[in-house]
């Protein structure tokens, strides 16, 4: 069997005293898409900065390409929730997206013809090559993201992490990122963190449940044992909401 | 007015508001883009330490000022990353500390006191040549470290978890950010003084900011921007002192200057973008 992309075992994190993430078991291959759904503060968030070596656990072990977290560093990309940066910052679109391949340069380097290359035909993927010169505050919320997404395409990675990447578009921009995402799923093994259990499930393969304990079958169903547990609702409201309803269509 | 560019005096005035403004300008961008302008304040408060240690001790106060600047830059940057500190609280450490042992120790000095007020406030016309082969220095440092590093130093003040993420080294360059904004620290204090440097490091700053949508571009603007107030106000200082007998502080009235150029660029920004919508 081939290496995994992901390895956690048995994961524990807590902030001051608070736990965070509890006996985490994940593993990802090649090829996988994963939506990992929760409520909010469930851990999603904490759980991608684990995989990324941001935070390290207080127990268990996490193996990324069958590294630490901090040496698969370069091949892992990563669009994040909120956009920290300043918009009036003065830089262009181009210049974000190489950002993305500086890990992979070596210190006083000049980014290459190559790495030119792959900045524009990661922003070519997204849709935005001809939007290069723009200054990234003269953006829509919609072509930021897209931006972002690029800028993590740009690492060439193995494996992509994003987290909550349409929570600030509206429906219509929402659904373009995620068809994006569907062709990328081709190429690269990739994590969706969303709240949003209806959209999600529609494009990934599977759906992780997270509430500090993770809920995988490494399948696509939601079942109502991953939702009650996850979420703590009535399992009425799982046979007749939104989950299984959106399932359901699915199969059609 | 132009007789004033005969006096030697004048000359290195004018040659140290010019050199200042290369590292006050490049570094004020990077200060203003990372949001660090309280950094920049508490680090030139903290070499004010270094200041009063140079005269307890007996040796140049600018070289105590710039050995405890860069201490300061590189002890607030490894306090803040690996502490986990609240960067207010270390700011807020460095800066009454600074001030309190340079005070504590030029009161201990024998002898007779030094003019504080040229440390606290600048004095552009006192500058020795020594002092500008010492902001000569630092601008050749500044610039060579930015040449080299731009890219990687416009990624760390963009969005400095992703670059970790993609493989940067980012506790080395913020800790070399931290040392280069000492360095320039050094070389404004003679210029605007101690208590002055923040508003050389932010004010040109975010001049250009309203007027760039370039990195580069806003460092060249921002030093072109220093470059024009420390002169006119060296010039104005010594027109006030000739025509008028007013001994007009140059230090406060370059930093009146910055402060009036800002309030008009942001009316002519605020200005233009109405008339754009």
């Amino acid at each position: 069997m081939k290496e995994p992309i992901v390895e956690i075992k048995d994961v524990w994190l807590s902030f001051k005293a608070r736990p965070v993430l509890e006996a985490v078991n994940l593993r990802l291959d090649e090829g996988d898409y994963l939506g990992l759904i929760g409520p909010n503060g469930s851990g999603k968030s904490t759980l991608l900065r684990v995989i990324l070596g941001l935070l390290s656990p207080d127990r268990g072990s996490v193996h990324v390409l069958g590294e630490s977290p901090a040496k698969a560093r370069g091949r892992v990309g990563y669009v994040p929730q909120y956009t920290r940066f300043d918009a009036s910052f003065p830089v262009n679109v181009l210049d974000v997206v190489l950002m993305g391949r500086i890990g992979s340069r070596g210190l006083f380097r000049q980014p290459s013809k190559r790495d030119r290359d792959v900045a524009f035909s990661s922003l070519d993927k997204v849709e935005m090559a001809d939007q290069a010169g723009r200054q990234i505050g003269r953006l829509s919320g919609g072509e930021l993201q897209r931006v972002m997404i690029a800028r993590a395409l740009a690492v060439e990675p193995i494996l992509l992490l994003l987290d909550e990447p349409t929570a600030s578009l509206d429906t219509r921009v929402g659904v373009s990122v995620f068809e994006l995402l569907k062709d990328l799923a081709h190429e690269i093994t990739l994590v969706l963190v969303s709240h949003d259990v209806g959209v999600i499930s529609r494009y990934v393969k599977t759906v992780a449940c997270l509430n500090r304990r993770l809920y995988y079958h490494h399948s696509k169903e939601i079942t109502q044992e991953m939702f009650e547990a996850a979420y703590g609702c009535p399992v009425d409201l799982v046979a007749h909401g939104h989950a299984h309803r959106v399932f359901d269509d699915h199969q059609k | 007015m132009w007789d004033a560019l005969e006096f030697p005096f004048f000359q290195r005035a004018l040659a140290a508001g010019l050199l200042a403004s290369v590292a006050g300008g490049i570094i004020g961008t990077y200060v203003m883009v990372r949001r660090m302008v309280s950094v920049s304040g508490g680090l030139s408060h903290a070499a004010f330490g270094g200041v009063g240690l140079g005269y307890f001790f007996g040796f140049n106060p600018m070289m105590g000022a710039l050995g405890f600047g860069l201490l300061s830059g590189l002890g607030v940057g490894i306090a803040y990353r690996r502490l986990g500190s609240g960067l207010d609280t270390i700011i807020a450490m460095v800066w009454a500390v600074g001030m309190a042992l340079g005070m504590f120790f030029i009161a201990m000095t024998p002898g007779y006191a030094p003019d504080l007020t040229s440390y606290l406030f600048g004095s552009l016309v006192l500058v020795s040549k020594e002092y500008l082969y010492l902001i000569a220095g630092v601008d050749i440092v500044i610039l060579l470290a930015v040449a080299l590093l731009f890219d990687q130093l416009r990624a760390i003040a963009f969005d400095e978890e992703f670059a970790q993420v993609v493989g940067e080294p980012v506790e080395g360059f913020f800790l070399t950010l931290m040392a280069l904004i000492a360095l320039a620290v050094v070389s404004l204090i003679r210029v605007v003084g101690v208590i002055l440097v923040i508003a050389l490091l932010s004010l040109p700053a975010a001049i250009a900011q309203q007027w760039s949508v370039d990195l580069k571009k806003m460092m060249v603007l921002a030093v072109l921007v220093s470059a024009s107030c420390t002169t006119a106000g060296l010039f104005l200082s010594f027109w006030l002192s000739n025509a008028w007998g007013v001994d007009a502080p140059t230090g406060p009235l370059i930093v009146l200057l910055a402060a009036a150029l800002y309030g008009l660029s942001s009316a002519v920004r605020a200005g233009k973008s109405e008339g754009a919508n």
